[in-house]
């Protein structure tokens, strides 16, 4: 089929029209910003583009951005701002729809001819285009994801290696992505070096651009490994280190972190043959546990589960899950309405509605571990299932 | 645990799930039935839990006051009505004698629909105690009155408070400011009451509301003094019920329903009603009704106070000028005093002071959800929001149904269409109200908005584009009676949890209207008849038909009609109020009504005129 052909037949599936709705959907969006800038929900220490314009300032008045507490994001980043605000201060929006759309696209292309679900789920999700529309940084994060997760289709490991190892010097929490490498550079430990390699080269271009000082590292990694930052978000840690009493502060840090970092192991040692299934939940396992999200990081796990289409029969909670993510989504600005606003509810409110958002999340990751389990059933024993069979877990 | 294996993928669904399934036909009567014996057990006032004070720190509330400032009563009276047209330099003058700061501040609408402005006048005891941290707020009215006794009582009631601030400035307890507002009423509209003392909140908290949209709808003056945090408000005025009852107790009124479903705290108002009935041996009427607590047989029907209040906190948008404080969460009530227990005004207005000077932090969150059943019952949030919840439940029933059914998950583009064409009402018909008022090009807004809201475009969308019978058309049509099941669940519970009034009125005719025409109909007949029945039961037709029946059932705020059905006077009349509300005070009724209301009556259409085939159709179909 020829250029000018493809281009036809994009036009005859509506695509155009598609696109050029999102792209107006979120040009709306940008008028009516000021409904979710100050959004607990959509920001974070992280991902929140006021705390970044708040280092890009220090930095122009000639103060340490690190010297404080409140800004969290590496040199790279601070300096990326610096120089776009400085030469197209204008062209900040323009530039996160491109990012945005970029990354509806590549999915698009990822779930390949057929189906367009993943470019639908992400087009046209409120949340990604509310995020858009605040220029928060979930959206370079997930343009960064999308190619992650095409480059790993096509099983480039090295351009993978190099992509995590990068992402992962802004959050530490996608070095858990690692494990999904050993998928595509046919199970040798290179790319893994590769990955990490990558990640204390672009340390090392953060300690440069930070006037040959390690002063970023306590305000990037420390506030992520230890939990300081604990204003409200979606995530599950603030709540838990608010309460929690200081002596045992250093005992759970330990715990939580460990256990993240340990999780990728039972996970693949149970996805083994399955490689986009991997990188699915260990991305969710990413979203789920950082201590810092927005709603927006999710969003792209989720457009990613259309590419699982030959696992759809096989899961259980395919109304319970997305139910419940929806309500819960819906009951934060209620619960928060209700702590913040009216006095008539506390911050257990607020925490109710992200706790179970979360258990959600952790929801749809035990049912692709149980999709996988319950689909490898029938591939290895499909012939011999009897009526009534009954199915328990256990490592085969 | 281990799983049933089933063909094809996945595992068998659970036995009780089944069993559920099975009573869908029949799940909506038996869940008004189960709903309606729940309501008449725990808003029957018998049965609620007792007020109580629940924070010691309010307890000072309840010690001897001292009040002695009788006298200044009649001389500050006599020179309001000498200087009608001047009450607000009346005012500012006896506080300046007194040595107490008392400044003026003017204000205007911003906005050309809603022609406001007037002058309000404040002034400051400061606490000897305070470091300017917190105050605490005491409101009354000045000015207007549609009859010369009504422009008395008003004079009377700010005499007394006054007086009370002439005692109250030699006292040196006081650990938080108290300052006085008086709000200018001269226009003698509501609307434009709670403008002036929206715009006196506004400059105090240096901020716009919460609420508020981006315009700004007030311009007012700013403030020349100021102190923190308020820790909650009491306005007085005089008492509009009935003074006496039968049993010649002394009735007072309390009213403590706020914007979008917020109430005062409880403890407020129990202090309020402790201190009535122990200091002034009086009663406290709710909703216009005084119920008293130990003798309902011999009285009016018991459910009437918490059916005002449920109505009244889903339907009322702004009760009094208490609602506007709770714009900028400061817990509030309004006080109705009867004018005739001069001495012991000043003793209850000193009694409050007194507790919320001695308040240790914030009032507690825990008792701002609840109905009232009278002045020393209520029934707490635990106990009646699974009304809402039992109300809603067949459309949970039925949602899972549709979901087992579903092959193929299609969104219908007329879910974006619908809920567009109700943004660009809401924007619309705001921005008219806000630039050009009620008539546009010698059009009544009104008029138009009604119009547009009757057109069924779902009508109109099945018939353009769903009319050829397709596989694709079917499973648009089955996703979408899911969504509006989900959706009309989703609204109904989060709704509750804010403004549980509006949610249970809303469910009350939310929920058999989707579930009726979201059920699959075989007959074409059945269709047609409940697509009739559909349109005649548009959220505006509904709505009116509400206002005139309810407020006459309840007779409250005030009847609006006499069994009429509808009435056109009345939509345009409901329309305008929820765009000024919107406008002024930050509701959410009309917001909610386009952007919710609409939508989901619009997509009603696509599911209430489809019928489902038979198998052999669906075969056919599988075969296209």
């Amino acid at each position: 089929m020829s250029g000018w052909q493809k281009i036809k037949q994009i036009e005859n599936d509506g695509f155009l029209f598609k696109i050029s709705f999102a792209i107006v959907l979120r040009s709306i969006a940008f008028q009516y910003s000021h409904l979710f800038a100050e959004r607990v929900e959509l920001n974070s220490p992280f991902y929140s583009f006021n705390h970044l314009n708040d280092g890009v300032a220090l930095l122009e008045d000639g103060f340490d951005p690190y010297s404080g507490n409140d800004f969290n994001l590496p040199p790279i980043s601070l300096y990326a701002l610096y120089f776009l605000q400085k030469y197209v201060p204008n062209l900040l929006p323009t530039l996160w729809i491109l990012m945005d759309i970029s990354t509806a696209l590549i999915l698009s292309k990822i779930s390949g001819t057929k189906t367009l679900m993943p470019f639908l789920f992400y087009a046209f999700n409120p949340i990604s285009i509310a995020s858009c529309s605040i220029l928060s940084l979930t959206i370079p994060q997930n343009l960064l994801i999308a190619m992650i997760f095409w480059a790993y289709r096509l099983d480039y490991s090295k351009t993978v290696a190099i992509l995590i190892g990068f992402w992962s010097s802004f959050t530490l929490y996608p070095l858990l992505l690692i494990f999904s490498l050993i998928f595509v550079a046919n199970h040798k430990i290179s790319a893994v070096f590769l990955a990490i390699l990558a990640f204390f080269a672009a340390n090392l271009v953060n300690f440069v651009l930070n006037e040959w000082s390690w002063s970023f590292l306590d305000s990037t990694y420390q506030v992520i490994l230890n939990f300081t930052n604990i204003q409200p978000n979606v995530g599950l840690h603030w709540y838990f280190f608010v309460q929690v009493f200081e002596h045992f502060r250093t005992f759970y840090t330990s715990a939580f972190t460990i256990l993240y970092f340990f999780m990728g192991i039972p996970l693949t040692l149970i996805i083994r043959n399955d490689k986009e299934m991997h990188f699915i939940s260990i991305l969710l396992l990413i979203t789920t546990f950082f201590p810092y999200p927005t709603l927006n990081s999710a969003t792209i796990c989720l457009a990613l589960l259309p590419v699982l289409e030959k696992y759809r029969n096989y899961f259980r909670y395919t109304l319970l899950v997305p139910t419940t993510l929806i309500t819960t989504i819906a009951l934060m600005p209620v619960m928060w309405h209700m702590w913040i606003v009216s006095s008539s509810g506390n911050a257990n409110f607020f925490f109710g509605a992200t706790l179970t958002y979360n258990v959600a999340l952790i929801y749809l990751i035990m049912d692709l571990i149980f999709v996988y389990s319950r689909r490898q059933i029938d591939v290895l024993h499909g012939d011999s299932i009897k009526k009534q069979a009954k199915f328990g877990y256990s490592f085969y | 645990m281990n799983f049933v294996l089933v063909e094809g993928g996945g595992v068998e669904t659970p036995p009780i799930l089944r069993k559920i399934l099975r009573l869908r036909k029949i799940a909506l009567i038996l869940a008004g039935i189960a709903a309606w014996y729940y309501a008449s057990v725990v808003l029957n006032p018998e049965n609620m839990e007792n007020t109580r004070i629940s924070e010691h720190s309010l307890m000072p509330g309840l010690v001897t006051a001292k009040f002695d400032k009788t006298s200044m009563i009649a001389q500050i009276f006599s020179d309001l009505s000498e200087n009608p047209k001047n009450i607000q330099k009346t005012i500012c003058g006896y506080f300046h004698k007194w040595d107490l700061s008392c400044h003026s501040q003017k204000f205007r609408s911003n906005v050309p629909g809603i022609q406001i402005s007037g002058e309000n006048v404040y002034a400051w005891i400061r606490g000897s105690r305070n470091d300017g941290g917190e105050a605490q707020l005491i409101g009354v009215k000045i000015g207007g009155g549609r009859k010369k006794s009504e422009a008395e009582l008003r004079n009377l009631i700010i005499a007394q408070v006054m007086a009370f601030a002439y005692y109250a400035k030699d006292q040196v307890y006081w650990s938080r400011d108290i300052l006085f507002v008086f709000i200018d009423a001269t226009s003698n509209s509501d609307d434009s009451t709670n403008f002036a003392f929206d715009a006196f909140l506004q400059e105090y908290h240096l901020t716009h509301s919460n609420y508020s949209t981006p315009t700004t709808v007030i311009h007012a003056e700013q403030l020349k003094e100021q102190c923190g945090l308020l820790i909650a408000g009491i306005v007085y005025e005089p008492v509009k019920w009935p003074r006496k009852s039968k049993k010649d107790t002394r009735i007072m009124s309390a009213a403590m329903n706020g914007i979008n479903g917020q109430q005062a705290n409880l403890d407020l108002f129990n202090s309020a009603a402790k201190i009535a009935h122990q200091k002034l041996s009086a009663g406290m009427a709710l909703f216009g009704i005084y119920q008293d607590p130990h003798s309902y047989s011999t009285q009016a029907w018991p459910y009437l106070i918490p059916l005002r209040a449920i109505y009244g906190q889903g339907f009322v948008a702004v009760e009094g000028l208490h609602s506007v404080l709770g714009k900028y969460s400061v817990p509030a009530l309004t006080i109705g005093l009867d004018h005739t227990m001069g001495p012991e005004n000043g003793i209850f207005i000193e009694s409050m002071c007194r507790m919320l000077n001695n308040a240790l932090e914030r009032l507690h969150q825990s008792y701002f959800m609840y109905i009232l059943g009278d002045d020393m019952h209520f029934a707490s949030i635990a106990y009646y929001l699974p009304i809402l919840g039992i109300i809603s439940a067949p459309l949970l029933i039925s949602a899972y149904a549709e979901w087992r059914e579903i092959q193929q998950i299609r969104l219908s583009p007329f879910i974006y269409i619908a809920h567009i064409i109700g943004a660009l009402q809401f924007t619309g018909a705001t921005y008219a109200y806000a630039n050009f008022g009620a008539k546009i090009f010698d059009t009544n807004l009104a008029q138009l908005f009604i119009l547009s809201s009757i057109i069924p475009f779902g009508l109109i969308y099945n018939f353009v584009v769903l009319a050829r019978k397709s596989a694709e058309n079917q499973a648009e049509i089955r996703f979408t009676r899911l969504f509006l099941q989900l959706l009309t669940c989703l609204m109904l519970g989060c709704l509750g949890l804010v403004n549980f009034g509006l949610a249970l009125f809303g469910a009350i005719f939310a929920v058999p209207l989707v579930f009726v025409m979201t059920f699959e109909s075989t007959s074409r007949a059945r269709s047609y008849i409940r697509t009739i029945f559909l349109f005649f039961a548009n959220p505006i037709f509904l709505l009116t038909f509400s206002a005139i029946n309810l407020q006459q059932y309840l007779e409250y705020p005030q009847k609006v009609g006499e069994n009429a059905i509808f009435d056109l006077n009345l939509a345009e009349n409901l329309i305008y109020r929820a765009i000024r509300e919107h406008l002024l005070f930050g509701s959410a009724h009309f917001a909610l009504f386009c952007l919710f209301a609409q939508p989901v009556w619009n997509l009603l259409f696509l599911t209430a005129i489809s019928t489902t085939n038979n198998e052999i159709d669906d075969e056919k179909m599988k075969k296209e």
